[in-house]
């Protein structure tokens, strides 16, 4: 069995008024890619501040490693990588010397930090860039050395607060990459993001949150199993009557349907080949249909179902 | 550890333009700008020219006496005659006045002279002066019986020789000249001005930066980061305090006073305090980045003004009647230990402003840390 990385316990953070973690309960074993997805403002990054010891927080238990996490608990930190949400390097040092200088206060041996800085400019694909100073940089580039400054002394442990935001399709992939390579290495990786594409493609465990509290947590597919729907078709068509609606309610797995702007929604729960009956029962009624889709739930659903909003508010 | 984060603290500091600009240039044009200032004044009034003035003679035989004096005093015996008299008609001379040609007219009737001028300048002050004296003389010569020659030897001694009651010594061989203290302020300014000093103590804040974030996880420690980048803010501010000492001394030739390798020792020292202020400002809890940059301008410009940076004479009414605040004074410290090399043959009071400056920085460094080290959050 996998061994407890972070534990958090019913975990509470208050800004004034503002509950900004309400009881929060989290549990990291090694090796994940843990996801913690909700929108802005949920709580994502004070948690991992907290998490972190950079903030303070009014109660609860934080254990990183098994041990409490303080600002001097070096031996911790040491295993410690952070991706920032904002970009953190001087714009005053270089490509080559930024990594050099955020690794050097980890590595204090001047061949080994050579060989860890060169083989994170290999990692982020920055090589041709290592002259270059941050403001030269695309969004992407400099997104990219963010992540080479924060796991260039070779973490076990890597925060990475939103590293996508605001850079180009390309940089995205390269960076979610990256992320894929560094966990096969054997880092365990706490993910922060509100693109529910970028978690379900990369995280091997997720938890959503919502105004500080975690609302649901697991794979994805066993979030996905929480929510009522399973598939949703869609069908595009010109009339329809009460009966057909009543005809097509009553077709087997089918919890829901809705007609709007000559689109017919028929919300499934569970059940095969649904796709295969609905179009049977069209010919069968000689109806004549546009086009057809089907979609699987994704965490916006979850989201969805168990807050009532969608996770882009 | 201490090394590399010296190192990057030096070259970050020497690539942030703003720090150059207000660490080195500025100063060197502030004291440029004191130079040229300083010596046009120097120049409007220490010159002396001859005094052009009109003498309107009766043409009896009393002017006699009157014209060998005025004669005497024109003579050019020395560089520059005090007076260059012309000798015309009261008409003529009327006319020389108004066109301004002449300083005054020098009228004689019975052999006693009257002035008459159109201004109230040094050369008409000096005209006055001139007849004054010969309107004494006279009245104590002809008071005086012709027949009674010690009397009249003793008055004749004391119109040729100005007697003074008053021993004129010497206390200082240093440079007396009052515009000098506002060079001192300037070093003070340039030594307190210290924006690598806040800058980078701030850039340890998780507050303030991600990069403060990022030095707050890595595993070196505070002390060493406070440590490392306060050396590199001092070497920045040393070397430009240097730069301004030699650019004074050397390029415009100020005459400073003391011994030049104790007026770099004091602002060395002064540096240090300048970068201790710097960075305890940078230190401080709660306030945000452009707060304590502001903060920084406000207490270097607010304690170089109180040490006589912009009005010389505030600096002698905040030491007669608040002593303690001139001590504490920063920018106070290095100007009196400058000027107390300067003035004084003894080091007494230079050792105590240099003492108070030490101390002053070690305390801030210290309250820095405290302020710094094991810090968390309770909102980034």
């Amino acid at each position: 069995m996998s061994e407890s990385i972070i534990k958090i316990e019913k975990l509470v953070k208050r800004y004034k008024e503002l509950i900004a973690l309400d009881h929060l309960s989290l549990d990291v074993t090694e090796g994940e890619i843990f996801g913690l997805l909700g929108p802005n403002g949920s709580g994502k990054t004070t948690t991992i501040n907290c998490i972190l010891s950079l903030l303070t927080f009014d109660k609860g238990s934080i254990k990183v490693f098994g041990k409490e996490m303080k600002p001097d608990s070096y031996d911790i930190k040491q295993k410690i990588g952070v991706v920032t949400q904002n970009v953190a390097v001087y714009n005053e040092l270089t490509v080559y010397e930024n990594i050099d200088y955020f690794c050097g206060l980890y590595v204090k041996d001047k061949s080994l930090r050579k060989k860890y800085v060169d083989e994170a400019i290999e990692f982020v694909d920055l090589r041709q860039f290592t002259k270059f100073y941050p403001k030269k940089l695309s969004g992407g580039l400099l997104r990219r050395l963010n992540i080479a400054c924060g796991i260039a002394h070779k973490p076990t442990l890597i925060f990475m607060d939103e590293p996508t935001v605001a850079v180009d399709p390309q940089s995205r992939n390269k960076i979610l990459e990256n992320i894929l390579e560094l966990n096969r290495n054997g880092a365990t990786i706490i993910y922060t993001s509100h693109y529910m594409e970028e978690v379900e493609q990369i995280c091997t465990q997720i938890s959503i949150m919502d105004k500080g509290k975690m609302i649901a947590t697991g794979t994805k597919n066993e979030l996905l199993k929480m929510i009522k729907n399973s598939e949703t078709i869609t069908i595009e068509i010109l009339n329809i009557n009460e009966e057909t609606l009543s005809n097509l309610k009553n077709l087997p797995h089918v919890y829901d349907v809705k007609y709007n702007n000559n689109q017919l929604k028929l919300y499934y729960s569970g059940g095969k080949h649904n796709l295969v009956r609905v179009l049977d029962y069209f010919k069968k009624e000689n109806i004549d249909i546009g086009r057809v889709y089907s979609e699987l739930p994704t965490l916006n659903d979850v989201f969805l179902e168990i807050t009532g909003k969608e996770l882009r508010d | 550890m201490f090394f590399h984060v010296f190192k990057y603290g030096l070259k970050i500091n020497f690539r942030v333009k703003e720090i150059v600009f207000w660490a080195f240039i500025f100063p060197i044009i502030l004291g440029t700008c004191f130079y040229a200032a300083f010596s046009s004044i120097s120049t409007s009034t220490e010159s002396f020219n001859t005094i052009n003035v009109a003498i309107v003679l009766e043409n009896s035989d009393s002017d006699i006496y009157f014209k060998e004096i005025a004669d005497s005093l024109s003579d050019d015996e020395n560089d520059l005659p005090l007076l260059n008299p012309t000798y015309c008609s009261s008409i003529e001379a009327g006319q020389l006045l108004e066109k301004e040609e002449v300083t005054g007219i020098i009228t004689l009737s019975g052999g006693i002279p009257s002035l008459m001028i159109s201004g109230d300048g040094i050369n008409e002050s000096i005209l006055k002066e001139i007849l004054n004296k010969y309107l004494q003389s006279v009245s104590m010569l002809s008071d005086i019986d012709v027949n009674d020659t010690a009397s009249l030897s003793k008055v004749l001694s004391a119109i040729n020789n100005d007697i003074s009651y008053i021993k004129e010594l010497k206390l200082t061989d240093g440079n007396t000249d009052v515009f000098t203290n506002y060079y001192y302020s300037l070093i003070a300014m340039c030594c307190l001005m210290c924006f690598s000093g806040t800058m980078g103590s701030m850039s340890i804040k998780a507050n303030l930066s991600s990069v403060g974030i990022r030095k707050n996880l890595s595993t070196t420690r505070k002390s060493v980061i406070i440590l490392g980048t306060f050396m590199s803010s001092y070497i920045i501010q040393a070397i430009a305090s240097i730069i301004l000492i030699i650019y004074l001394n050397y390029v415009l030739k100020v005459n400073l006073g003391g011994s030049l390798p104790l007026i770099t020792l004091t602002a060395l020292v002064g540096s240090f305090a300048g970068v201790s202020t710097g960075t305890f400002i940078g230190a401080l809890p709660k306030l945000s980045e452009s707060l304590k940059i502001a903060l920084n301008i406000i207490v270097s410009l607010f304690s170089c003004f109180l040490s006589g940076l912009m009005i010389g004479d505030i600096k002698y009414i905040i030491q007669d009647n608040l002593p303690l605040l001139d001590l504490l004074n920063p920018a106070a410290a290095i100007s009196n230990a400058l000027y107390s090399l300067n003035i004084y043959d003894t080091y007494n009071k230079f050792i105590q402003s240099i003492s108070v400056l030490t101390i002053y920085s070690i305390v801030l460094i210290f309250t820095s840390y405290l302020m710094t080290r094991r810090e968390t959050y309770a909102s980034l």
